[in-house]
């Protein structure tokens, strides 16, 4: 059931703790988005914890503290999930052993991975070096130590990493993770496109029959580590976002309440949509508003 | 249900199919040379007046090309018998009377040598690297040729970003035509621990950047036995397509009326045969016989 936010409602929230997304809540291309940092900064003077979750794979938690700071909201380090510290995290957590092979940027993933002390193997550009099949074979020496392949943003990314990735995929005991799964960044113009990882990640699987396990947003991962060190109960959290597919999905996956905005790439049309035959696939919020201002305006 | 071939049943093929249609990595070489067993069949089959042809989704090669590769393995192609996917592409736009630009994310060589043999420009082929370290820097040394009224993508070793975003901006236009040669996955190397991308993995990531699915050029899609059918004459019922995937070759010959012939050699094994008590419903990729190679009908004819 999708509701408008309505002021009674906004008596039951202030149990509530609250998770948003960056881009098409906080901020977008242009700026801060017109009265959300104002939000986020009164719900953390009322003494709430405000947490943030985006699948952007391409920075470290640290940039995004900084770039909440330039925007006046004082971000905890604790409180903000990015999946390239969340890919680390995992493996840190299952005790990994062994060599990573990466996909992503050695300014991001690899100093994500080097906080947890993991070793990877990340060759930055990999150009092609070799005519044909058996060069670019003979070129291409497996490192026997890999046991997981981490695949994140790459702008790098080539038909020789491709090719090593999915050579590495070959083995089962072999790790496969990936970021997150969104084809392109959410970019309101139509006339722009940015691939994002799910162009990367998805070739690879095909090449290699593996599915991978995925760090970001809808799947539960991020929320997971949120809650065992924060001892968060779901459905005491709301998901602040402007996607269904990937933040009301994550959202519903975990057992949280919903708050789709309209400043992002959701229009009115996909909260009307109920069959998902246009417009985004995903889950139906449990509230929509015009942006974080609204809510902000009733706390 | 599908048969292993046998004496009887090769003896029934040798009567009733006048043409043979082979796929060619997979079932007469693959990464590590010819397959064993293979050329003697072809060469058997020829001996016993049957025309052979070469049908391959393989694009970053040109017929001509194919004709020399035949030529070294020994196994006997005209031009005109072999039909490969760069082929098909500039075929399918010549015969449209296509008279825009086409890019082309594919190799020079293969792609780029058929679109000029049918007379059609094209722009895009080769190394494509990023320049300046921002989308900003990325979007702004785009520069979108006017011209260009289709995409065109194949076999491409220097897929990268920058053409991810080239294509997904020329396809933004609707009135933009989405040709892919072909959608397979990898290409079949037995026993090694390298797996070999195929074309499939250059298309889907300009899918998904564009959101657009492409007109697919090579099997399953009929095109390849089209023009064999036109010029050659022939009758799909008294034809026989051998390959080694289900998904490719076997829908391709029940996409055009024909026998087909599933062999292990390539991509495919003995679990990719429904066994009758599986389910209820046949497959629709089954094909009509098996063997574990060409060899496999070989030894019978």
């Amino acid at each position: 059931m999708k509701r408008s936010i309505a002021k009674r409602k906004l008596i039951r929230f202030s149990g509530v703790v609250p998770l948003t997304s960056f881009t098409g809540v906080l901020w977008d291309a242009d700026g801060p988005i017109h009265g959300s940092i104002e939000t986020v900064s009164k719900l953390k003077r009322m003494g709430k914890q405000v947490f943030c979750a985006t699948n952007n794979s391409s920075q470290t938690r640290d940039h995004y503290v900084k770039k909440c700071e330039s925007y006046g909201y004082a971000a905890e380090k604790d409180e903000v999930l990015c999946t390239a510290y969340i890919a680390a995290k995992y493996l840190h957590a299952s005790n990994f052993q062994g060599k990573v092979y990466m996909i992503g940027g050695k300014d991001s993933m690899g100093a994500e991975l080097d906080k947890v002390g993991i070793e990877y193997i990340c060759p930055g550009p990999d150009p092609l070096e070799g005519g044909n099949y058996s060069e670019w074979h003979t070129n291409m020496k497996l490192d026997p130590e890999v046991k997981c392949v981490l695949v994140g943003y790459d702008p790098d990314f080539s038909y020789m990493k491709m090719m090593r990735a999915a050579s590495y995929l070959k083995n089962p005991d072999c790790l496969y993770l990936v970021t997150n799964e969104d084809n392109t960044f959410p970019v309101k113009d139509p006339n722009f496109c940015i691939p994002d990882v799910g162009c990367i990640s998805k070739p690879i699987s095909m090449a290699s029959g593996r599915v991978p396990i995925v760090m970001g947003k809808p799947t539960r991962n991020m929320f997971e580590v949120l809650r065992k060190i924060h001892n968060l109960d779901p459905p005491r959290c709301m998901m602040v976002g402007d996607r269904k597919d990937t933040d009301m999905m994550f959202a519903k996956n975990c057992g949280m309440r919903s708050l789709l905005v309209l400043s992002g790439i959701s229009t009115i049309a996909d909260i009307k949509q109920t069959s998902g035959k246009s417009g985004m696939e995903g889950a139906q919020p449990d509230f929509y508003a015009e942006s974080l201002a609204s809510l902000g305006a009733f706390i | 249900m599908a048969k292993l071939m046998t004496r009887e049943i090769s003896e029934e093929i040798v009567r009733d199919v006048d043409s043979f249609l082979f796929d060619c990595d997979g079932v007469l070489w693959d990464g590590n040379g010819p397959i064993k067993g293979s050329l003697e069949t072809v060469l058997r089959l020829k001996e016993l007046g049957k025309q052979v042809f070469y049908v391959t989704n393989n694009s970053s090669q040109t017929r001509d090309d194919y004709v020399k590769k035949c030529a070294t393995y020994g196994f006997p192609a005209q031009k005109d018998e072999i039909l490969c996917t760069a082929y098909i592409a500039a075929e399918y736009l010549r015969t449209a009377n296509f008279k825009d630009k086409v890019y082309v994310i594919g190799k020079k060589e293969a792609m780029g040598a058929e679109l000029e043999n049918a007379g059609i420009r094209y722009t895009g082929t080769g190394p494509d690297p990023l320049e300046g370290n921002t989308y900003a820097d990325w979007l702004s040394n785009i520069k979108l040729d006017p011209e260009v009224k289709c995409v065109l993508v194949g076999f491409d070793p220097h897929i990268s970003y920058m053409k991810l975003i080239r294509a997904a901006s020329y396809l933004k236009k609707p009135d933009c035509v989405y040709l892919a040669t072909n959608e397979d996955s990898s290409l079949p190397v037995k026993n090694s621990d390298i797996c070999i991308p195929g074309t499939g993995c250059i298309v889907k990531p300009v899918s998904l950047a564009s959101g657009r699915e492409p007109i697919v050029m090579g099997k399953p899609a009929p095109n390849m036995f089209e023009v064999l059918r036109k010029v050659h004459n022939l009758e799909p019922s008294r034809c026989m397509m051998i390959g080694d995937r289900k998904d490719t070759d076997i829908m391709f010959a029940k996409n055009c009326g024909m026998r087909s012939m599933l062999v292990f050699s390539g991509i495919s094994s003995i679990d990719d045969i429904q066994q009758i008590s599986d389910t209820e419903e046949l497959e629709e990729s089954q094909p009509d016989y098996y063997a574990e190679n060409l060899a496999g009908l070989g030894i019978f004819i």
